[in-house]
């Protein structure tokens, strides 16, 4: 008797059932995976061997793992040389250390926990939160699949997100906050205010449900960072001088670099966010641009016509602006949508700097609530406007209607902005019946750098 | 010894070739249904092509009383449109999710 092997597939049959993060729907089974089948001829009879899933998009892999080293890069270096250069020559150091370091702290903390509670299926929870089936990223292996991708490139882009939020908050305690209480207050905020709202938005949980859409972020990296950069700022303090003292960024050819960096890696943090090597992609892609460049001219008319001269600032500010008002709505909205986004971001996003300093009398000092918090909170609502169809974009994908859509992006940001605010709170007020949160007057006079890392910056 | 064991290994896979012919079938049915003028599977076709989405092929969730068969598209890293069709006992299909209803709505 002769054993033939013919293999077979079937591309009809193709099945990603075993790496479904979201996992089935509650109270339905799963009879078996109906994937390729290897077929086992044997004297003329034949019947199928299940084999493995036909495999992840070659095409999507390569694009993610790149967007993936685009969106690390926009943490590493360029948020960092970004708020380096707005800092002063003392505390330039202090800043970089908390950006390099908060990015090591959150890596380890998405492989142990991170990912899986955002990301996985929470079963009778999930509603709210992941499950533990890959704490410590265990049982993921090389070939586990997420839909089009492998889970391990899907992980790790996530990864980049995860990353990038904590940083951006950075910006507004800088130049005052104790370096432990930095570390402590990142990683705890990643655990409970990025991973539960991620869930909540990414992972299949009760704002997905409801249909709250947020493409790139605007909700969970922007909004969440935002709001708790502001009540960190707050509960701070300003700067010793601050409002009477001129505080001015000391190298702002650091900050331009770091801006551009940011700009070009928002396209694997936009653009990326499609997970897909397609037209989805490059839409994205051209959107995320758009929203930038008009950002950025908007924001240096207002502030030419406000204050007689543009600055380089004021571009670059408005083109980050624009960056975070387009993040949720990149793959959804269509060129004439940027456009207007891109205006909403150089004009609003203005105004509220202005507001937070002047009214609230908050030092935000890096501006990271009126441009990423606002700018995220604004691009999410107009999202749902600038989906539709007849402005050029992909239609709103939910189900909902416009109006019905706007108003659930509302209860999406005004929701995740008021766990934010609640938690960073909550934790900020821990921390510093603990162990304070400020460095001492004398430490903040000297400077971080020498203070706290025993090294300066510069050696002229 | 060798030939024994194929044999039991045989036998042991038989259930199998029905049960997965079952489903091809299932999916055929499915994607041949008229849908909005057309098929569902060409509807399904005109979706992914004209949003640009990644197809994630089928599943198919077995109930004792009737199988429901979801195909999934990939709109982005938060968004999958999955569309979703029941076979029950008598063979009939209908659409049980809403991007089912709306894909063969009238247009």
């Amino acid at each position: 008797m002769v054993l033939h092997l013919a293999p077979q597939r079937s591309r009809c049959l193709n099945n990603v059932i075993e790496s479904r993060t979201a996992g089935p729907v509650k109270g339905e089974k799963m009879k078996f995976p109906v994937a390729m089948m290897r077929v086992l001829a044997l004297s003329g009879l034949t019947w199928p061997v299940l084999a493995a899933p036909e495999g992840p998009n070659a095409a999507d892999t390569a694009w993610i793992l790149t967007s993936t080293g685009l969106v690390l890069f926009m943490t590493m270096p360029g948020l960092a040389l970004l708020y380096a250069g707005l800092v002063r020559t003392k505390n330039v150091l202090s800043v970089m250390v908390q950006i390099f370091t908060a990015t090591s702290l959150v890596s380890v903390l998405w492989v142990i926990a991170g990912y899986t509670l955002a990301l996985t299926d929470g079963g009778e929870l999930q509603a709210w939160i992941g499950g533990g089936k890959r704490l410590f990223l265990l049982g993921l292996k090389a070939d586990s699949l997420n839909g089009n991708l492998p889970e391990v490139v899907y992980c790790m882009y996530h990864l980049t997100f995860a990353i990038f939020a904590p940083a951006l908050m950075i910006g507004a305690i800088v130049e005052r906050m104790k370096f432990s209480v930095t570390l402590w207050f990142t990683g705890i905020w990643t655990l409970l205010v990025y991973v539960p709202v991620c869930h909540w938005v990414w992972g299949e949980g009760w704002l997905a449900r409801i249909g709250a859409i947020d493409f790139a972020g605007g909700v969970v990296v922007h909004t969440t960072a935002g709001v708790s950069a502001l009540v960190g700022a707050w509960m701070l303090g300003p700067r010793r001088g601050y409002p009477r003292t001129l505080l001015p960024p000391h190298n702002l050819t650091l900050t331009a670099i770091g801006a551009g960096i940011l700009a070009v890696g928002w396209h694997g943090f936009s653009a990326g966010s499609a997970l897909m090597a397609t037209g989805a992609a490059g839409m994205a892609m051209l959107t995320t641009h758009i929203g930038a460049s008009v950002g950025a001219l908007v924001w240096m008319a207002v502030e030419w016509r406000s204050f007689g001269k543009p600055t380089l600032l004021g571009a670059l500010t408005g083109m980050i602006a624009g960056l975070g008002v387009i993040s949720p709505a990149a793959g959804f909205v269509g060129p004439l949508g940027a456009i207007a986004m891109g205006t909403a971001a150089g004009v609003i996003c203005f105004g509220a700097i202005h507001w937070i300093k002047r009214s609230l009398q908050i030092d935000d000092t890096l501006d990271v609530f009126p441009v990423h918090g606002v700018g995220g909170m604004i691009g999410t609502v107009l999202t749902a406007p600038f989906a539709a169809e007849a402005l050029g974009g992909a239609g709103i994908t939910t189900g909902l209607t416009i109006g019905q859509q706007t108003l659930t992006q509302i209860l999406a940001v005004g929701s995740v902005a008021a766990w934010s605010g609640l938690i960073s709170w909550l934790l900020l007020k821990i921390l510093d019946r603990t162990i304070g949160l400020r460095v001492t007057p004398d430490q903040e006079t000297e400077g971080l750098d020498v203070a706290l890392h025993n090294s300066k910056a510069y050696h002229f | 010894m060798s030939r024994i064991l194929i044999v039991l290994f045989w036998l042991a896979l038989m259930p199998l070739p029905a049960a997965v012919g079952d489903e091809a079938a299932d999916i055929a049915k499915v994607e041949a249904a008229t849908c909005a003028g057309a098929t569902v599977g060409q509807r399904l076709q005109e979706e992914i092509q004209s949003h640009s989405r990644r197809d994630l092929g089928w599943r198919v969730f077995v109930e004792d009383d009737h199988r429901d068969l979801e195909r999934s598209l990939r709109i982005s890293k938060a968004m999958e449109a999955r569309y979703r069709w029941r076979i029950d006992a008598a063979g009939k299909i209908e659409p049980v999710s809403d991007a089912a209803r709306q894909l063969c709505a009238p247009r």
